[in-house]
């Protein structure tokens, strides 16, 4: 029987059926459902890692004691574990490794659209690409096996319309798979120069037998259909250029590095005219190009966002578009915001009204960054707040005393210790925010470090912050609710006039697991007199209406900051009589 | 090629429309039919904008569709009906679930919401019906049941789709404890979808 799963169900399954033992990541969209899916097998070791550097080098260890393992996470993630990928290639694999990078061209909810294929590329690493839930399920199979015949770890790439889309799968069982014994082997494991030059030779090797296996293997296929065009694609595209192009002759890579230089060649002598069409750079058009042959590619196909059958078809046959398209007026955009009664909207308004420079980082609360709030300066990657506000500091002393960094707590344990502890180190003025909300919101409130449950939700130890960060060697620390603003605001103002760097945790649940403080709150329109400061804190239960504004009482959790913020006292409890 | 149908859900992060996708999707899939699903997670779940996209037949390739070519859009809030109706194909049928959820630029002031969407729907739309289908689930017992109800209206369009097979898809995406509320809900949409059905039999004789 056949059943609906997303690409990132279908790759929890895969893993199952290939009999893998270990499986981790760190949370990150696209790629989150993965491990939240791995769970329901009992089979299988799943758990949360506090970063993907980490999350790799624990199926590494799986790998080496002779296990299957996988290890899943956003595109980004792979920089951050970009370390031991490297020398993983070198090394090689015990028990098969698979490496799940699930990319998002068009930024669905990410902070750049690198292209992760690079990744493999320079790892001399191969890289299986699914174009469905089906072969998502079964390249998983695939790529362990690929692993352990060529003892090379295999990176498995995925796109957010791979992994958040749905279509049918044919299930297995899990399959028994033999242990690759563990037996200790210093030139293998142990990569000081010496013997790291002998792996270097082992993978170049490991190239070339590669491209051999692929033509034989038959992973890859083409369909000729008319010869006029031929069309070399890949993943989610190729089902774009079927449904644009059905009679067009198609060579399908399913295993997209390396290049099996003879089946190119070979289909491109099938075709008239060669394209390449591919999400992002020109990565297969690249290589295509420098082994002599002709082909067409980003000349007409956009580097930037997602492709789509519409993209396709604008592309190959481009018609004059009218300069004037009588463009009706935009519309009012719909940007996503913190929700209502969010802990994290306090926390940054309080530190909206001290003025203060914000170096921001990310989760939830960079949503604080876009107006009304505009409460932050900053955003690059996880962990970036941190070391950016002391080099603010650095760089103009007249930022010293009125810059933060803000940080998430589960961001603080991903990459953010590090950071402080050079703060620390270097004895640099700067007063650090923890956002606590007890969760990794942003991606679907995951369980971390210091929630004290596991992935599976069993219980475990739960870091203690405070002594976390007294630990490092801050001696200014101090915990406050941000929903207490005047406390907030003392608290924040303490640490900025303090020498040397303080850590405020600003700690509040987040609101959706509380689901609701109070009743609602209403707005008495005699005392109200339009001054529109509660409508600055952005809360999507405020609106204005005409002159006064309004409190939508099913939206509304009772947080009570709008009434804290409020300088007429205009903003009640229902059912609070006004003084 | 053979007919895929393409069908468009809009609206409001936190609406229920991923769970909608899903079962409309179950159901194409229980049907016999390919399917494809596209939806979007993440940022886009905090109040944004959100599209799901749904589609069956015989052979489907691409999860997703482009402007010009859904057969059905059904929209979840005014606004997002106007922003996703240039998806519908000139045939195509809008229902929507009519409600307003004022964004944060519109709420503070900095963008006006339309005063004329359902006039501009109307226009653009020729096979446009609209519900007060949330008015109509709480009546039922909780307004978020509105996403179910609206598909019960869609399930009469989509003869290709039997009643039972949407019963059993039913069960298989809603959570037991959620099914009786969840099974009503959708029959009521299935009368609003009736009686519609019934009227234009009416008006084209
Ligand atoms: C290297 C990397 N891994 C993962 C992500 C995805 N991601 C963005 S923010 C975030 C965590 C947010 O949690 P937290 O810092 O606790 O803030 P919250 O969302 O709870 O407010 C994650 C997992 C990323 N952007 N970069």
């Amino acid at each position: 029987m056949k059943v609906l799963l997303s690409g990132n169900e279908a790759l929890a399954r895969g893993a199952y059926e290939a009999n893998v033992k270990v499986a981790t990541a760190y949370p990150g969209t696209p790629s989150t459902e993965i491990l939240e899916t791995m769970v329901k097998y009992e089979e299988i070791k799943s758990q949360w890692a506090p970063n993907e550097k980490v999350a790799l080098e624990v199926a590494i260890g799986a790998s080496m004691a002779g296990v299957r393992a996988l290890v899943a996470m956003k595109h980004v993630g792979l920089n951050v574990a970009a370390d031991p990928w490297m020398t993983l290639s070198y090394t090689g694999v015990g028990g098969g490794l698979v490496l799940v990078s699930a990319d998002d061209p068009g930024m669905h909810s990410s902070q750049n659209e690198q292209d992760n294929r690079y990744y493999a590329k320079m790892a001399k690493v191969p890289i299986l690409e699914p174009s469905d839930s089906q072969e998502a399920k079964d390249f998983v199979g695939l790529a362990l096996q690929i692993s352990e015949e060529f003892e090379t770890p295999v990176l498995l790439r995925t796109t957010t319309r791979i992994s958040h889309s749905k279509s049918l799968v044919e299930l297995k069982d899990r399959q028994w798979t033999p242990l690759k014994k563990y037996e200790k082997d210093i030139e293998k494991w142990v990569m000081i120069p010496a013997h790291g030059r002998l792996r270097h030779l082992v993978v170049e090797a490991r190239q070339k037998d590669l491209s051999e296996w692929i033509w034989k293997s038959r992973i890859n296929h083409w369909e000729i259909k008319d010869r006029s065009i031929g069309i070399i694609t890949s993943g989610v595209s190729y089902q774009y250029v079927k449904e644009a192009f059905p009679e067009a002759s198609i060579l399908k890579l399913s295993i997209i590095y390396p290049l099996c230089e003879k089946q190119i060649r070979l289909f491109a002598g099938e075709v008239e005219r060669l394209y390449v069409v591919e999400e992002l750079d020109p990565f297969l058009e690249e290589q295509i190009r420098a082994l002599g042959i002709e082909v067409t590619g980003k000349e007409i196909i956009p580097e930037t966002g997602e492709l789509s059958t519409e993209i396709l078809r604008k592309a190959f046959s481009p018609k004059e578009e009218s300069l004037f398209k009588n463009r009706p007026k935009p519309l009012a955009k719909r940007p996503p915001v913190l929700c209502a009664g969010c802990p994290h909207r306090a926390s940054i308004y309080g530190l909206k009204r001290l003025g203060l420079k914000v170096t921001g980082d990310i989760g939830c609360y960079t949503l604080g960054a876009l107006p009304p709030l505009s409460g932050m300066d900053s955003t690059v990657c996880m962990g970036a707040s941190i070391g950016m506000a002391e080099g603010f500091t650095l760089g103009n002393e007249e930022y010293e005393g009125n810059t933060v960094a803000v940080i998430g707590d589960s961001t603080f344990l991903h990459t953010g210790i590090q950071g402080l502890l050079d703060a620390v180190y270097n004895n640099v003025n700067i007063t650090v925010v923890i956002l606590d909300n007890r969760t990794t919101a942003m991606t679907g409130h995951q369980e971390h470090p210091g929630t004290g449950k596991t992935l599976r939700g069993e219980k475990t130890k739960a870091v203690n912050l405070s002594r976390l960060v007294e630990a490092l060697g801050v001696e200014k620390v101090t915990v406050v609710d941000p929903m207490d603003q005047e406390k907030f605001k003392k608290a924040v103002e303490d640490s900025l006039a303090y020498e040397g760097p303080a850590v405020v945790i600003s700690r509040r649940p987040c609101i959706l697991k509380v689901k609701k403080y109070s009743e609602p709150y209403q707005v008495d329109s005699t005392k109200c007199d339009g001054c529109h400061s509660c409508i600055q804190v952005g809360c999507p239960a405020i609106s204005v209406t005409g002159c006064h504004v309004a409190i939508n009482q099913t939206t509304c959790v009772g947080c009570g900051l709008c009434a804290q913020v409020c300088p007429q006292q205009a903003i009640k409890k229902v059912g609070e009589t006004s003084a | 090629m053979p007919k895929v149908t393409n069908i468009a859900l809009a609206g409001v992060g936190g609406q229920g429309i991923i769970l909608a996708g899903n079962l409309l999707a179950q159901a194409a899939a229980l049907s016999g039919y390919d399917v494809k699903l596209a939806e979007v997670h993440g940022m886009a779940q905090r109040g944004g904008s959100v599209i799901t996209q749904v589609r069956f037949g015989e052979k489907v390739y691409s999860p997703t569709f482009g402007k010009g070519s859904a057969d059905y859009l059904v929209a979840f809030e005014r606004l997002e009906a106007l922003r996703h109706q240039d998806i519908l194909a000139d045939d195509g049928v809008l229902l929507l679930s009519d409600t307003i959820i004022q964004p944060i630029t519109t709420a503070t002031g900095s963008a006006p919401y339309p005063r004329d969407i359902l006039d501009r729907l109307k226009k653009k739309c020729p096979r446009f019906y609209s519900f007060s289908a949330e008015y109509k689930a709480e009546k039922l017992g909780n307004p978020k049941v509105a996403n179910v109800l609206m598909l019960g209206v869609l399930s009469i369009f989509l003869e290709e789709i039997l009643e039972a097979v949407w019963e059993e898809a039913l069960e298989l995406v809603v959570p037991p404890k959620h099914l009786e509320l969840n099974r009503l809900a959708f029959a009521e949409g299935r009368a609003l979808g009736n009686q519609l059905a019934h009227s234009q039999k009416v008006n084209s004789n």
